[in-house]
């Protein structure tokens, strides 16, 4: 038995050893930069990891991506750590996290206010703590070859022929499910938008709780139409030489949804908080992050020449507001209710 | 006997504090004043029960059915293959590739209570089918051979022998997967529709919503007392320690249950396979991250590794600890608050640096699996030998000679067993490492990511990797069984 446990633990050493092993070149006197995030930016997939490498070569200091589950995790995880760890930066906030954020943490003012971008997305500058580094209109992907007439907006998704047929998310859990909950409200009102919603609730094929999973079951063939972005269609046509798939106009105007950077005002290391957004808004910085992210930069001279710039004409777009905790609050929970089937429910 | 041991009932106690611990903390870290609204708790309580109930039955009638086909597998082929394992895959894949399975099945796929029954009762019918395989094998397998020699019918010996033997068994399999699909989160959300919601998405929405913690874990708690008290109906089976490998069981095993669940689960397996192989198809990926899929193998393989022993540590320690009295009751009838409910009560104790953060997940996973184990059929395990302890007490050994010299030899095989369970489900957990991870450590967080990135081929590919890996971990457990085993009967 002691043979045994000496093993075990033998190999579990050796693991763990492994396991940190990376993290062994460390230069005690570098500052460290720490940046929370998902991983879907955070990640080698996704921009954190290109951005980190051009960053560290110029800023003699190293980058730590610190990841969170979701919004609600990612704002008590500062909580909990900023104070002694650090919280230098935070980065994927969208516009429905941002009065939440502001609430919950205390942060440093920015003013990018002379950035030179697009004038119909200048209006997500219009705070004074958050800066957007990328943006993506909503939209409805299916594919060129399904026999179905593709739909021209939210009601035509309430025709009989496209019953099970699409795949939506839970907005309680999903960035894009809560656009697509506010584009309803924005573009019906609030008595049509409910009653809009109670119908869409026995329509669509499911309400998953992430993007991802949705679009599993669009890229499986288990629906033919998802909820996505303009530039989804760009994915497969540049990495997988599929030109099928294509994304669709609404006659109803198109939300946007931008992502953020913020910095704490307890910040350890604020200089090159900033000193990392200006990276993120550089023209280098703004091509990796569209690359990467399949989204639009910000700064409009990035997408010059790349497939990005032709969808970027796209111009019928919905105005863009940062909601208030109790908007927020209001389509949450008429969402649950409607969910429910709680209609009694305010 | 029992009550003069007093260091044996602190660690008991201390034992039970560990398992309490999620509840504690976030007691404590959030001020208790809850918001209830007693008709949507009922309302919850109502689908909890409903789907909990409807998803038992189901996958104890699936397994009941699918267990004589296990028989005769094992019978016939058990000298070249595990077929258990193949029976048990759909309980170590993602949530969304066992629902576009299944939806390829079933097609329309029904949506709401009836959609959540139908999933959790495909995930666990494999699961109640080993169990209650073990079950016949070990408690028939002689009585079926006396029957076919004496001619008994075969619709005879089920009614006459078989039910009134297991039923007691078969309840136990019914709790395990009530309690499983009764605090089931992942898949009442997605296919649940919105009037399925159940507890577990009552206490996400007042979390998420409402970032009303105190009322969350006011609800999970409710929800583990009252699974306690349902565990309190005895239903507690005897059951009989060896089997002479020897018999035939012939009465007991079907040929058609074999080939018939087989072939359901190839067509089900058929379209997880097209996926894997579509990630084949980019498998350039491979080179561009092959450091962080080197690193998710070994963060893998270390919460795997560490929580398969930490399994094996708490499995020794309660068979050390066990006892026919409340102690046992507790560990019966204890149901584990939510993974975000120990994701979160970890990611606020203590700090959460790269070692912490590690320790953190192995030990949230080892609280969220070992209850689950205990009631697989571990507890009642220890029922049955607490006559050898007795007895050896009675001829004078001391506690510890007892367990080394006694309790052990008999348990550490299925200890291992366990041990090797829990680390497999470790390597595919996505619920508790999110949770407390601060970058994608291991492979199943990596598939998540390259879900997120549009690359479902891909994430399919290294779910089959998780899956391989899983298998050899699993295995491995078993190979240091067989040395322990030897150098025991040595």
């Amino acid at each position: 038995m002691q043979h045994f446990i000496i093993f075990i633990f033998s190999i579990f050493f050796v693991l763990v050893l492994s396991f940190f092993n990376r993290k062994a070149v460390v230069d005690e006197t570098q500052k460290t930069l720490r940046v929370y995030g998902y991983s879907s930016f955070t990640s080698k997939l996704g921009p954190g990891y290109d951005l980190k490498r051009k960053f560290e070569q110029i800023c003699n200091c190293k980058v730590e991506f610190v990841e969170a589950a979701d919004s609600g995790v990612l704002l008590q995880r500062i909580k909990l750590e900023g104070a002694t760890l650090g919280a230098d930066l935070v980065i994927g906030l969208d516009q429905y996290d941002l009065q939440k954020a502001l609430s919950e943490i205390n942060w440093r003012k920015l003013d990018f206010s002379q950035l030179e971008i697009d004038e119909i997305i200048r209006p997500a500058l219009s705070n004074n703590y958050f800066v957007p580094f990328d943006w993506g209109v909503i939209a409805f992907v299916g594919r060129k070859e399904d026999p179905l007439p593709a739909p021209k907006s939210l009601k035509d998704l309430l025709k009989p022929i496209y019953k099970s047929k699409i795949a939506l998310m839970d907005p309680r859990t999903s960035s894009p499910g809560m656009q697509f909950l506010s584009w309803v409200y924005d573009a019906m009102g609030k008595d049509e938008g409910e009653k809009y919603l109670e119908q869409i609730m026995n329509q669509a094929h499911s309400f998953s709780p992430s993007w991802s999973t949705a679009y599993g079951f669009f890229s499986k063939r288990q629906v033919s139409y998802v909820l996505s972005y303009l530039t989804s269609p760009l994915y497969h046509q540049l990495i997988e030489n599929n030109h099928s798939i294509e994304a669709f106009k609404f006659s109803e105007k198109h939300p946007i949804q931008f992502e953020f950077a913020g910095i704490p005002l307890d910040c350890k290391e604020c200089s090159l908080a900033e000193e990392f957004i200006n990276l993120m808004l550089s023209d280098e910085g703004q091509k990796i992050i569209m690359n990467k992210n399949f989204m639009f930069p910000v700064i409009k001279s990035a997408q010059v020449g790349t497939p990005f710039e032709s969808l970027a004409q796209f111009n019928h777009l919905a105005e863009f507001k940062i909601p208030s905790v109790s908007d927020v609050d209001f389509l949450i929970k008429s969402w649950t209710s409607i969910r429910r089937g709680d209609k009694n429910a305010k | 006997m029992q009550n003069r041991n007093h260091p044996q009932s602190i660690s008991q106690g201390l034992l039970v504090l560990f398992l309490l611990s999620p509840f504690l903390v976030l007691f404590f870290h959030f001020q208790m004043t809850t918001r209830w609204d007693w008709n949507e708790f009922l309302w919850a309580l109502k689908n909890s029960i409903w789907q909990g109930f409807w998803s038992a039955v189901l996958s104890c009638i699936g397994g009941l059915l699918l267990a004589p086909g296990l028989i005769f597998c094992e019978n016939r082929f058990s000298k070249w293959f595990n077929f258990n394992i193949f029976f048990l895959l759909p309980n170590f894949l993602p949530n969304l590739f066992i629902l576009i399975g299944l939806m390829s099945l079933i097609d329309p796929f029904p949506m709401g209570s009836v959609g959540v029954v139908i999933v959790h009762a495909f995930i666990n019918f494999g699961l109640c089918g080993v169990i209650l395989k073990e079950v016949m094998k070990t408690k028939l397998s002689k009585l079926s051979d006396v029957s076919f020699i004496l001619g008994t019918s075969r619709g005879h010996f089920y009614l006459r022998v078989v039910w009134p033997l297991i039923r007691k068994d078969i309840l136990q399999v019914f709790f395990l997967v009530f309690v499983t699909a009764f605090s089931s989160f992942a898949i009442p959300l997605v296919v649940g529709g919105g009037k399925g919601i159940n507890l577990e998405i009552l206490i996400f929405e007042k979390i998420k919503i409402y970032n009303d913690w105190s009322t969350a874990v006011l609800i999970s708690g409710v929800q583990s007392l009252m699974l306690f008290a349902f565990s309190l109906i005895n239903f507690s089976a005897n059951t009989v320690v060896d089997v002479n490998p020897h018999l035939q069981s012939r009465y007991l095993e079907s040929r058609l249950s074999f080939y018939l669940f087989s072939f359901l689960y190839l067509v089900f397996f058929y379209s997880y396979f097209s996926g894997v192989w579509e990630g084949v198809a980019s498998w350039a990926d491979f080179e561009l991250y092959t450091e962080e899929i080197t690193s998710g193998i070994i963060g893998t393989l270390t919460i795997a590794i560490g929580v398969g022993c930490g399994i094996f540590a708490l499995l020794m320690l309660i068979t050390r600890l066990h006892q026919t009295n409340w102690f046992h009751r507790f560990l019966n009838g204890y149901v584990a608050p939510s993974t975000a409910l120990i994701g979160f009560a970890f990611l606020v104790l203590g700090p959460n640096t790269s070692l912490y953060i590690l320790a953190k997940i192995i030990l949230g996973l080892m609280l969220s699996y070992v209850i689950y184990l205990y009631k697989m059929g571990y507890g009642n395990y220890l029922i049955e030998l607490q006559r050898y302890k007795e007895k050896a007490s009675l001829l004078g050994a001391n506690d510890n000679l007892i367990f080394w010299k006694v309790i052990f030899p008999l348990t550490h095989k299925r200890m291992f067993l366990y041990s090797g369970i829990a680390a497999f489900w470790a390597t595919g957990d996505y619920g508790i490492s999110k949770m407390i991870a601060n970058r994608d450590i291991s492979l199943a967080l990596l598939s998540e990511t390259f879900l997120s990135h549009y690359r479902i081929g891909f994430s399919s590919l290294l779910s089959f990797i998780l899956l391989v890996i899983g298998l050899l971990v699993f295995l491995a457990f078993r190979g240091v069984q067989i040395v322990v085993s030897r150098k025991i009967n040595y």
